[in-house]
């Protein structure tokens, strides 16, 4: 090998190397991503108690729209390295089942929703979430990172922790004005067991990395 | 955690990226007004003196108002009103929120930051978060009145007090006494007063307005049947069924927390076709309220999203190959030619 294919051979090198860094490397590995979405969410002015409020009562469920509210855990400890910092829920809700929301609601998971985004700038919490009508009621898909939220902060991982402590049934979680108590929780392989009883808001998150099993919760509004 | 980046610290450029992630540790504070908006909230401002004891006035006001101290003709907001019954609303809040996007000048010759920017990661640059006003909604609770149960009541009838002992009343009780009657007999009682007060007045004003008094011998001597039915659960002992408990008491007519006796009785059925396999057996009047959504009323299934944080370490293995290569390519052009 003479000069130049040393030079040719060390630019096309050097020059891949930094292009995958950029491109791949640097958002893959990146832990934490700034969320930065557009506040826009609708007030409600008067809700209606004539019959039981549901879900849509309280959330705006604008369809292919993100919003962003503010979030609590009421009556269960936060994981030490989440004290302090204050909690957000952003979510968008993707409308009633078809046959391409598993489609919209994956890509959706992997670039806006990406596991990476749950800290905004102020180092407050993210929970993010995509939200689809099935059945006559509510699914929540979030990211759980299998750290049980020593490590990350995504929802997942506190719902994670909590069940692994069995703590999960009887959680409370106030999502902007209204609270949602977990009823029910199953550790499931989803391909072998897919039926669940209904619920205001059913949130899924997996349990193991590349397989099917999930932790399936069943959250009811508190209704005083 | 950054030990796995430890073979790539011969590339700046790595690592300037690298520490580009914000860590939340600009600690920028918020500057938060109340936006005006059209939206009102109806609201029972008391009229003075401000015990509220000469009733309520009902008003319409703008939610600016329940803040604001500038409105109000006291200089007060109705939120400092005491006695003010202010329901629960949602309002905006304007808020700076990081627009993702950040300003860089170069590091002084001295090696610091200019006025306002800060250092991070090992570059030489500094940078600074850029900001922009957005509302952020925000939920205001109630006042300390409307969350009693008056205070609700009274809301609801236009700022109007019901008439005295109309709607609701609290009990209040006196102290037994002693033994009365013949000893060694069944005719052997104690006595106390009950007396009933008006709830409205008591949890307003604190006055115990008295709607009645009686004499009440031994608990339990008069009872009512109280019956409380459990939402569906997962039976512990067979997960494809749920159970549901019904608990039939008889409580002391004048003071419900001594139960006289109780017996409860359990239902089951499947999850999945929600059909009832035992028998409820529950008895007598229900008092109490089922506060869930009634019955299942079917079951779903959820869809397979890919909610797991990815696995990153091919990505490691590719980058590490690369600038491996890149590092002996480099080392070989430059021994043999520079």
């Amino acid at each position: 090998m003479n000069r130049t294919h040393y030079l040719v051979l060390t630019a096309v090198l050097f020059l891949s190397t930094a292009l995958f860094t950029i491109f791949v490397f640097i958002p893959t590995v990146n832990p934490y991503e700034v969320v930065n979405v557009q506040l826009q969410t609708p007030m409600r002015e008067t809700i209606e108690i004539e019959s039981l409020p549901s879900l849509k009562d309280f959330w705006s469920m604008e369809e292919n729209t993100t919003k962003i509210i503010d979030a609590q855990i009421l009556n269960r400890e936060l994981p030490t390295k989440w004290q302090g910092k204050k909690i957000f829920f952003k979510y968008t809700y993707i409308g009633e089942y078809s046959e391409n929301t598993q489609t919209i609601l994956n890509d959706l998971l992997l670039n806006e929703y990406k596991w990476q985004k749950q800290l905004d700038e102020n180092g407050n919490i993210v929970f993010g979430g995509i939200i689809l009508a099935k059945d006559k009621t509510y699914q929540l898909h979030t990211h759980n990172s299998y750290s049980k939220g020593n490590r990350y902060f995504l929802l997942g991982d506190l719902l994670d922790n909590y069940n692994s402590n069995n703590e999960l049934i009887g959680t409370q979680i106030r999502f902007g004005n209204v609270t949602l108590e977990a009823k029910w929780a199953k550790d499931v392989k989803i391909l072998e067991e897919n039926s669940f009883p209904f619920a205001d808001l059913i949130i899924s998150t997996c349990l193991e990395r590349n397989s099917y099993r999930r932790l399936v919760s069943g959250w009811d509004i508190e209704r005083e | 955690m950054k030990g796995k980046y430890l073979p790539f610290i011969f590339f700046p450029i790595l690592i300037s990226f690298l520490f580009l992630s914000p860590l939340g540790v600009n600690g920028k504070d918020k500057d938060e007004d109340i936006v005006e908006d059209e939206k009102k909230v109806i609201l029972c401002h008391a009229r003075t003196p401000e015990d509220a004891k000469n009733g309520y006035n009902l008003l319409n006001v703008s939610k600016k108002s329940v803040f604001d101290k500038k409105d109000s003709e006291d200089g007060k907001g109705h939120d400092n009103h005491v006695v003010d019954i202010i329901p629960s609303f949602t309002y905006f809040v304007k808020e700076d929120v990081f627009t993702g996007e950040y300003d860089y000048k170069d590091k002084k010759k001295d090696g610091s930051c200019p006025n306002g920017y800060e250092e991070y990661g090992k570059l030489e640059n500094c940078r600074k978060a850029k900001y922009e006003k957005l509302d952020v909604e925000k939920t205001y609770p109630g006042s300390a009145k409307w969350l009693l149960e008056a205070g609700k009541i009274v809301l609801d009838n236009d700022c109007k007090f019901p008439e005295l002992c109309e709607y609701k009343t609290a009990a209040k009780y006196g102290e037994w006494s002693d033994w009365k009657g013949e000893l060694g007999t069944l005719n052997i009682y104690k006595v106390r007063t009950v007396s009933a007060f008006d709830l409205i007045q008591y949890q307003l004003f604190g006055d115990e307005y008295a709607c009645n008094t009686e004499d009440r011998y031994d608990a339990c001597d008069m009872t009512e049947t109280k019956t409380s039915v459990s939402a569906w659960v997962e039976d512990p002992s067979n997960t494809e069924k749920e159970i549901q408990t019904t608990i039939v008491a008889k409580v002391d007519s004048t003071d419900e927390k001594v139960i006289c006796e109780s017996s409860f009785t359990t239902a089951s059925r499947d999850i999945e076709q929600g059909e009832v396999l035992g028998e409820n057996t529950q008895q007598g009047e229900v008092l109490g309220e089922n506060t869930q959504q009634g019955d299942v009323l079917g079951t779903t299934s959820v869809v397979l999203a890919k909610t797991g944080a990815s696995s990153d370490l091919y990505i490691f293995i590719v980058q590490a190959v690369l600038m491996l290569g890149t590092l002996v390519s480099g080392t070989l052009l430059v021994k043999k030619y520079i």
